[in-house]
């Protein structure tokens, strides 16, 4: 899909919050969701209606089927203009199209969506769907920096993907630079660790983090080649320790973390 | 016998995320008041040090899964330490208080809004009234024979909206309106051309239908038939517009700010007349399918209602929320 931008939000103190912005494909993934489900509510309300309704023959002639179809036609209404609003308020930014292209609706000052914004950024979509299928939305979105729909930029508000796979991974990851700080370091000289490119870092930290999900000998494998990218930076000789690959990369990290304060 | 390395506490900035977690997770179950005095302080404390623990690991380079679940909590945290400056009231104090003062504050936009209306139902007048066929060059083609079944409508005191069609009439109005109301709003934002558009046009429509209600001789029972629901109606158009205009006006020249900037403050500004004008036209919707095509009530009894209805609504955008307002506008 191509490259996805990030955008760091700063808050008042100055702490920088990360996200992953949303590209056009998965908002259009998102777009195609919900409206399908709109489709299914409208439907189910028909049908419900014309349950309720005294007999489908001379509809318009019974009072309680006009007031039945005039109630149906305001609920029509509302699963139109109001889906968006009432889910992005209530599900703090998101809908089911949403979640199930693991997109949020957030607000670029940090705080969560309020009624106001989602109420600002859902009326606008009459704009953005111009001339067909959200043609003006598409263009503001290409041109923006931050992919922003014309929805978005008169709301304040940002589309990012919620990285839910991470979130539910907290205990199996085998190793995390938390648990670095109840370990002391191993005895020997200090790593020169700030030869480290981020490339490296971010080598060592993902075989880290995934490794118990790797067949063993593809594990081992993967293991010896980041550790010997990693002592080549680092200007290692290459066989340079007797300790086993994975435990030098814990120790890159413990002591990545370590020199970092934490 | 395998070595184990002793295990040494964990460093303070982990135990503050680890507690400020603890707190986090709290607040979303339970509520800011279910923190003690002490907790809310601790909060404050173990936010500002979990977040310099996350500056701390980016400079170091690290971005695995712990800064990204670290940056979570502090996403997730960062709206309870610092609550937001606006603070919306209930529907009701909405209603009372922050519609009318924003329609007061607004007054000036409402104005040109009304002058653009006014003009344009000048023009589709004098138009129609020179030449028959102006309706079909302003409003489009169609609209000749359109205007005329208006008028023709309030002939002969016919039942022209039954009472057995009143609820369809009112939901579609309703809706229809509503969903007008959101376009004039949104279309502020092409340079307020949106906005003036509609003005424009549907100015042009009631001045057109004037004269050939006029034309035809019905005004009284025409005017009886639109006044009770027309003057709620209309201003909720005229304000709409205006709140497009707002919007578009910001865009236009946003001042000293940056455009996008001045955009989204102008569209805070603006959203509640958007959400005042919805409820007033929930009303109207009901006052035209209901009481307004009734031919048992005689126009000056309509007309009479209608005055009553307007003086209530001069009145609340007069005098509400008038008790608390300050010297300077609040955002």
């Amino acid at each position: 899909m191509g490259m996805s931008r990030q955008v760091i939000l700063t808050t008042a103190e100055g702490i920088e919050l990360e996200y992953t912005l949303a590209g056009v494909g998965s908002r259009f993934l998102a777009l195609f969701v919900d409206t399908m489900l709109q489709g299914l509510l409208i439907l189910a309300i028909v049908i419900i209606g014309s349950l309720f309704a005294k007999s489908l023959k001379d509809l318009y002639l019974d009072q309680m089927n006009i007031w039945l179809i005039a109630a149906v036609i305001i609920v029509i209404f509302l699963i139109l203009e109001g889906y968006y609003i009432i889910f992005e308020t209530s599900w703090n930014g998101s809908t089911p199209g949403k979640r199930a292209a693991g997109l949020r609706v957030i607000r670029d000052d940090g705080f969560p969506l309020d009624f106001r914004g989602a109420v600002l950024r859902n009326v606008m979509r009459v704009i953005d769907f111009l001339p067909a299928l959200y043609g003006v939305g598409v263009l503001c979105i290409f041109f923006n920096r931050q992919h922003r729909r014309l929805g978005d930029m008169v709301a304040g508000t940002l589309v990012v993907r919620e990285r839910e796979d991470d979130a539910k991974a907290p205990v199996d990851t085998g190793f995390t630079w938390q648990t670095a700080a109840t370990v002391p370091a191993v005895e020997g000289d200090p790593l020169p660790l700030e030869l480290l490119t981020p490339q490296h870092i971010e080598l060592a930290e993902t075989f880290l983090r995934r490794r118990q999900q790797l067949p063993l000998d593809v594990r081992q494998n993967m293991a010896i080649d980041v550790a010997r990218r990693i002592r080549a930076q680092l200007q290692m000789p290459p066989e340079a320790t007797t300790m086993g690959n994975e435990q030098f990369l814990e120790d890159v990290v413990r002591g990545l973390a370590r020199r970092a304060g934490l | 016998m395998q070595l184990q390395a002793p295990e040494v506490a964990p460093s303070p900035g982990l135990l503050a995320v680890r507690q400020l977690e603890t707190l986090v997770t709290r607040v979303r179950k339970s509520g800011m008041k279910s923190l003690s005095e002490d907790e809310l302080l601790d909060l404050g404390r173990v936010y500002r040090r979990a977040g310099a623990m996350l500056a701390r690991a980016r400079t170091a380079g690290l971005r695995g899964g712990d800064v990204e679940s670290l940056n979570r909590l502090m996403a997730a945290a960062y709206p309870l330490v610092h609550p937001p400056t606006e603070r919306h009231g209930s529907v009701w104090e909405f209603l009372l208080y922050e519609f009318p003062r924003t329609f007061r504050r607004e007054f000036k936009v409402i104005m040109l809004a009304t002058l653009v209306f006014f003009l344009g139902a000048l023009g589709g007048a004098i138009a129609v009234s020179c030449n028959a066929d102006a309706a079909e060059i302003a409003l489009g083609s169609g609209w000749h024979d359109t205007l005329e079944r208006v008028a023709e409508r309030h002939e002969n005191n016919q039942d022209w909206l039954p009472e057995l069609q009143r609820p369809l009439a009112s939901a579609g109005i309703m809706t229809n309106n509503i969903r007008v109301a959101m376009l004039a709003f949104a279309s502020g934002i092409l340079l307020c051309l949106g906005s003036f558009y509609l003005l424009a046009y549907n100015g042009l429509l009631i001045g057109a239908i004037a004269v050939v209600v006029h034309q035809h001789n019905v005004d009284a029972a025409f005017w009886g038939f639109v006044a009770p629901h027309g003057v709620v109606e209309i201003p909720a158009i005229l304000v709409s517009a205006a709140a497009g205009l707002i919007i578009g006006h910001a865009f236009i020249s946003p001042g000293r700010q940056y455009r996008g900037v001045a955009v989204r403050q102008a569209a805070r500004r603006a959203v509640p007349l958007l959400i005042g004008v919805v409820i007033m036209l929930i009303e109207a919707g009901i006052v035209e399918g209901f009481l307004s095509p009734r031919i048992d009530l005689e126009p000056p009894v309509k007309f009479a209602i209608a005055l009553f209805i307007f003086t209530l609504l001069v009145t609340w955008l007069i005098i509400g929320g008038r008790h608390a307002e300050k010297s300077v506008p609040v955002d």
